[in-house]
């Protein structure tokens, strides 16, 4: 239980770090951004109760927000993200629910579930993140096309990620 | 009570969720320049939208008072052409005189936001740049003075009140044109004082005060007020009390002058000034 825990706040700020010094720097043409840290709130075990999962990724938007001048931004697109998962899971869960102990993990699930799975969510962060940046809807296809492509990308990450660091 | 809080103990998941939300937005707002500038814009276009929309239904409540008024002008006006018509030698008509000119022109516009119960009022009107307004012209209503334009947009004009403390006034008495200053009282919105009036002037209750056309913005003789109450305080000059004759409450139509020689009059005075 305190190893779990010391693991997850570990990679909280491992992930923060990752995402100001390196992801944050990667930007094609200004069309796909990735926002790679998002990965945390993908992570988090099924058993997380509610507010401790909102009030963890509020925590981690602000912190990215912090860094980037983007105060409040990040913090309403990973707030929606955490509220849209549980929704989430439960569309996506097996017939007889998850077993306890197991976590949404690739190696536990399979490419397919877990790809479904971390697409929706990254999809919404984006969204609600891309749309908040604009702050308008008058150029909604192009940013509709940057949310799809940074979708694409972000999603590419963490995927292969899971094949090499994040394999427990 | 007990079912409110179950109600919230149910729901703190979204309760929650929409705290965050709500808190995350407000740190948007507030701290993103972009995010803030697009926020205003909306509320104020908001803002504007709906005033005029409630502008719009209470002026047609208020059409007949508007209608006795508007007839009332028009009556004072046809009495002085009637009086021209007897003073004026037809001789003169003939005489062309090429330096001669127009000294002022009135625009009308319709009040759209007005107020009387701060101590730094301003009001607004529904023409602007594009209507040739420009910061600094007098606005007058048939009841007397109104204010001055501060600044204008291109379809809006700010005014300064009469009922704002940094605005005061050139005034005269019109039976002997001792000349004063007329700034508000900032308690009533029909109360006023005039200043820097000597003590040895025959004053009396009802004495009509105007304007005295120094400052080149207010053309001569417009309506200020009434003559109240006033008293000496010890000094060199009178304490006196007005009652302002317009009545801001139900403002509707406006008159924004023009004063055609104004630019001519100020280059001279700053001339005496070196």
């Amino acid at each position: 239980m305190i190893r779990s825990l010391v693991k997850y706040i570990i990679s909280f700020f491992a992930l923060i770090f990752l995402q100001i010094l390196v992801f944050n720097n990667i930007q094609f043409s200004g069309f796909i951004n990735p926002y790679f840290y998002v990965l945390f709130i993908i992570l988090l075990p099924f058993e997380t109760p509610g507010w401790l999962l909102l009030t963890t990724s509020f925590l981690l938007g602000i912190s990215v927000d912090v860094f980037t001048h983007t105060l409040g931004m990040h913090a309403a697109a990973c707030t929606f993200m955490a509220f849209i998962r549980p929704t989430i899971l439960k569309t996506f869960s097996p017939r007889d629910g998850y077993e306890s102990g197991t976590m949404p993990r690739l190696s536990i699930f399979g490419l397919e579930w877990f790809a479904k799975y971390a697409l929706i969510l990254i999809f919404t962060h984006h969204m609600v993140l891309f749309y908040t940046e604009m702050f308008r809807f008058s150029d909604f296809f192009y940013t509709f096309l940057r949310v799809i492509l940074s979708t694409i990308f972000t999603g590419l990450l963490v995927v292969i990620s899971q094949y090499f660091v994040f394999r427990r | 009570m007990r079912n409110l809080l179950r109600i919230i103990i149910n729901n703190q998941f979204l309760l929650l969720f929409l705290i965050f939300e709500i808190l995350s937005y407000s740190f948007v707002v507030r701290n993103n320049n972009y995010q803030q500038g697009r926020y205003y814009n909306v509320s104020q276009n908001l803002h504007g939208y709906f005033s005029r929309k409630k502008e719009k239904f209470f002026q047609y409540l208020s059409l007949r008072e508007i209608n006795l008024e508007l007839a009332d002008e028009n009556a004072k006006l046809k009495n002085q052409l009637e009086q021209l018509k007897l003073t004026t030698p037809t001789k003169l008509i003939s005489i062309k005189d090429t330096t001669h000119k127009q000294m002022y022109s009135y625009i009308t516009a319709k009040v759209v936001n007005n107020s009387v119960n701060k101590q730094y009022n301003y009001l607004m009107v529904d023409k602007g740049s594009l209507d040739s307004i420009k910061p600094e012209m007098a606005v007058i209503s048939p009841n007397g003075v109104v204010g001055i334009v501060e600044s204008v947009t291109d379809h809006y004009a700010l005014i300064i009140s009469l009922l704002n403390r940094n605005l005061k006034v050139s005034a005269k008495i019109k039976k002997n044109n001792y000349f004063g200053a007329f700034e508000w009282s900032g308690t009533s919105y029909n109360k006023g004082h005039l200043t820097d009036i000597p003590l040895h002037v025959k004053l009396e209750k009802g004495d009509t005060i105007i304007t005295s056309g120094y400052s080149a913005t207010f053309p001569e003789g417009v309506l200020l007020g009434y003559i109240t109450d006033f008293s000496d305080p010890g000094g060199n000059f009178f304490n006196i009390d007005l009652e302002i004759s317009n009545d801001f409450k139900k403002l509707n139509y406006v008159y924004i002058v023009t004063c055609f020689r104004k630019e001519e009059q100020k280059k001279l005075e700053l001339k005496a000034k070196q």
